[in-house]
């Protein structure tokens, strides 16, 4: 598969730097932001084949955030990324995510749901 | 129909008792589950350091020691959050019981910052360092601190502060909780609130003084018993 752009968002910022470089190790170019209006004025500036999502975050949740995204972007598949017990079958699911992860997030698995979805999105 | 509506009154303060204690560990838990994914990653990228170094190319020294300070930093945090998790929990061991209620609102308060962080909202604390002996129920005290955090966080705005006072005098305790709040508040059970209050405050005594004060709460330091 050709390379491709994700955005991951989260407030940690740890997480996300030590993430990006993970997965830049994997020949995935990443970017991050640590926060909704973060991650909106990034996909303004940049375009990306994927976004990854943590549910809850401080100011605009991850469910607002992908809501907008789903408005300006909806050619990008969403990715959620959440800490909670989780289901795609579940109720909360917020609409437009179409893969999510579990944290701690093994960074393999995140490579291949990304790929699925991009794959899936016709990249 | 209310499926609550036929319940008895200790059966409903029961499970709201319950729906509190589940509220704070679940978030206790979500901001646990971000150290460990944190620590996680910095051994996976440790583990991926070592799979690219070689005699000819070893791993810098201070990538080394960024990652050794983050994961230190994040078991000091996990520390941290084990910590009030553990005072919290203690809390129901006895329903009445003497405890220092400084340091009881200390812990609660960074408990709840969870809670307010979400929304861009600072509780401050200005209960003072030393001693404020009671004898009361902790757990009580901090489920009425819950609701009325959740209230004014409501209708909080980024930025906001919501400040918990805590006075205590020879014999008195006033406990101030000061945010944005509208008179009309579907989210709030008064009701039930003044029904926790009265259990464990006896004649207390709750007021508002000014439009953006949520509660104000005096009760004796021996009161309950």
């Amino acid at each position: 598969m050709s390379k491709f752009r994700a955005l991951l968002v989260d407030d940690e910022k740890e997480l996300m730097t030590a993430m990006v470089e993970r997965l830049g190790y994997r020949d995935v170019e990443a970017d991050y932001a640590l926060s909704g209006a973060e991650a909106i004025e990034k996909m303004r500036n940049s375009d990306f084949d994927v976004i990854v999502i943590d549910l809850k975050m401080p100011g605009m949740s991850g469910t607002e955030l992908i809501g907008i995204i789903k408005r300006d972007h909806p050619q990008v598949p969403v990715i959620l990324m959440t800490g909670h017990g989780f289901s795609l079958d579940g109720e909360d699911v917020p609409e437009g995510v179409v893969e999510f992860l579990p944290k701690p997030v093994n960074i393999e698995e995140l490579i291949e749901k990304m790929q699925k979805v991009i794959r899936t999105n016709g990249l | 129909m209310d499926y609550r509506e036929d319940m008895q009154p200790d059966r409903i303060m029961l499970e709201n008792s319950l729906a509190f204690f589940g509220a704070v560990t679940a978030s206790i838990s979500h901001e646990l589950n971000n150290v460990i994914a944190i620590i996680d990653q910095n051994i996976g990228l440790l583990a991926d350091l070592l799979i690219t170094a070689s005699a000819e190319r070893p791993i810098p020294n201070e990538r080394l020691q960024r990652i050794s300070d983050s994961v230190q930093a994040q078991t000091d945090r996990g520390v941290r959050i084990i910590k009030g998790l553990n005072t919290f929990a203690h809390s129901v061991d006895d329903p009445i019981r003497e405890f220092d209620l400084n340091q009881l609102i200390n812990n609660f308060t960074s408990i709840a910052q969870r809670l307010a962080s979400l929304r861009k909202v600072n509780l401050e604390s200005d209960s003072e360092a030393q001693e404020l002996m009671v004898t009361s129920s902790p757990f009580i005290i901090q489920q009425v601190l819950f609701y009325c955090i959740q209230r004014a966080l409501n209708r909080a705005q980024p930025g906001d502060v919501i400040k918990i006072d805590v006075h205590g005098s020879d014999t008195q305790v006033d406990i101030t909780l000061t945010g944005r709040v509208d008179q009309v508040d579907n989210g709030w059970n008064e009701q039930y609130i003044q029904q926790l209050m009265q259990i464990i405050f006896g004649s207390v005594e709750v007021e508002a003084r000014d439009p953006e004060e949520l509660i104000h709460i005096k009760f004796s330091r021996k009161a309950g018993i």
